[in-house]
């Protein structure tokens, strides 16, 4: 009887065992809904540089064990930051007038050429009487921009990586009326990408007729061992 | 018959020749005055210019023609400052002038000058100089005109008291980078000159001198009446 009981306890192992895995897989991916589900990879960033600069970011290929990959947005963030200062050495009898215009932009390229732009501009203009100086009139200008791809997503898929390189470019013109101007620019700008995975889960496992049969036998056995033993 | 018509059309050209440089020899002599004047204009002008009217006296005004130019000059210092990248320089420099003309409406003009600079990388040195920063001396002048003909818009130019013409004008600077990151000077002057010229018909006080018929027309009347006194004894002798 207690080779029956322990032969019992083997089987309920067992189903156990073959259940363990689908509830493994629910666990990972908790929203089964017909619209999918979505990773998002952990931010990758490029802190405030003076552009113009480039850098290649790397991020995860879509495990496919996870599911059917149907979507990836790339979201590219960032900002640019411009100091500028002025001094007017006119007369000191006089006003002069200048302005600044900022423009920059951030442009992400995958492999296939594919790009993402964001593309920030901003100015202000000021009146500057002479002999003074204006010192740390700051645009900042942050900008976003989505690229969403649906389909031909093979290179999103696999255990490796997928370059984005993400270039930062920045210009500036100042335009006044002094007849004698100086100024400074100085202009730094960042990114920031996000990639979000969506895809269709791999269906849960309800547990199969075999297992099933398979406990009901386990738990009959293991009643007709107790049931013995009395 | 066909002999007397001859001479009756070389009658009628010796008279003709003879009218024509009556008209020649009473031609007036056509003259010019100029007026100039020259202002250093500021960052904005706004001023008056005064130029000297045409004096009836001295003949009769067919013409004036006012010109304008703006000069430009002025210096340029850029120095890229970015540490991560090479760039585009520019520096433009430009003025405007608008004259009020005494016929009404406006004459304006404006000068340009400008430089451009491909600068390395930040050198290190704020200096305007180096691979990463320039400086240049730059100029530039523009004329615009205007003419006048018709009776009415003289008239304007005619008189004693000078004109009086407002003057306005401003000028300004352009810089440009293509890194987002540059130190900048400039300076700069501006000029206006402002020239009237009065084309006018002087009448000519002196004799024609060439008012006796030239030797080779006294030829020609000459030889026409020989022939019409050839064609009058011919005419007897028949």
């Amino acid at each position: 009887m207690n080779k029956l009981a322990a032969l019992a306890g083997a089987a309920l192992s067992a189903a156990l065992l073959f259940a363990l895995p689908s509830a493994q897989a629910s666990l990972l991916t908790p929203q089964v809904l017909p619209s999918g589900s979505t990773l998002t990879l952990p931010t990758l960033s490029v802190g405030e540089t003076q552009p113009n600069w480039s850098s290649t970011l790397q991020f995860a290929q879509f495990d496919s064990s996870l599911g059917t990959l149907n979507k990836v947005t790339l979201s590219l963030s960032g900002h640019v930051r411009s100091t500028f200062n002025a001094t007017n050495y006119d007369d000191p009898s006089t006003t002069s007038t200048f302005s600044n215009l900022l423009k920059g932009s951030l442009v992400g390229a995958l492999a296939d050429g594919t790009e993402i732009t964001a593309q920030f501009s901003g100015s202000e203009d000021r009146q500057l009487a002479g002999g003074d100086s204006y010192a740390g009139l700051e645009l900042v200008r942050n900008e976003f921009a989505d690229l969403v791809l649906d389909s031909q997503l093979g290179a999103f898929i696999g255990s490796g990586t997928v370059d984005f390189l993400l270039k930062a470019n920045a210009s500036s013109s100042v335009s006044g009326d002094a007849d004698d101007f100086e100024g400074l620019v100085n202009t730094l700008s960042s990114g920031q990408l996000v990639v979000t995975y969506a895809y269709t889960a791999v269906t849960q496992d309800v547990p199969e007729p075999g297992a099933l049969a398979l406990v009901g036998l386990a738990l009959a056995a293991a009643g007709l061992a107790r049931r013995r033993s009395r | 018959m066909n002999l007397r018509n001859t001479a009756t059309a070389l009658g009628a050209a010796v008279l003709m020749a003879a009218t024509t440089s009556a008209h020649a020899l009473s031609t007036t002599e056509i003259r010019t005055s100029v007026y100039e004047t020259s202002v250093a204009a500021a960052t904005r002008l706004n001023t008056f210019v005064d130029l000297a009217r045409f004096d009836s006296s001295l003949g009769t005004l067919n013409a004036v023609l006012i010109e304008l130019t703006d000069t430009i000059q002025g210096k340029v210092r850029l120095e890229n400052m970015s540490s991560s990248s090479a760039g585009t320089l520019g520096g433009d420099l430009s003025g405007s002038l608008t004259l009020a003309l005494p016929t009404g409406g406006t004459l304006g003009v404006v000068a340009l000058a400008s430089t451009s600079f491909v600068a390395s990388k930040a050198d290190g040195v704020a200096d305007y100089a180096g691979t990463a920063g320039f400086t240049r001396d730059v100029s530039g002048s523009a004329t615009n005109q205007a003419s006048f003909s018709a009776s009415a818009d003289l008239q304007q130019f005619i008189g004693t008291t000078p004109l009086h013409l407002s003057l306005t004008g401003n000028s300004g600077f352009l810089l440009t980078d293509t890194t987002g990151n540059v130190l900048q000077r400039v300076t700069k002057s501006t000029g206006a000159t402002v020239r009237v010229t009065y084309t006018y018909a002087v009448p000519q006080l002196t004799p024609p001198t060439s008012m006796v018929p030239e030797p080779g027309t006294w030829a020609l009347f000459a030889a026409g009446m020989g022939m019409i006194g050839m064609l009058a004894a011919r005419r007897r002798a028949g």
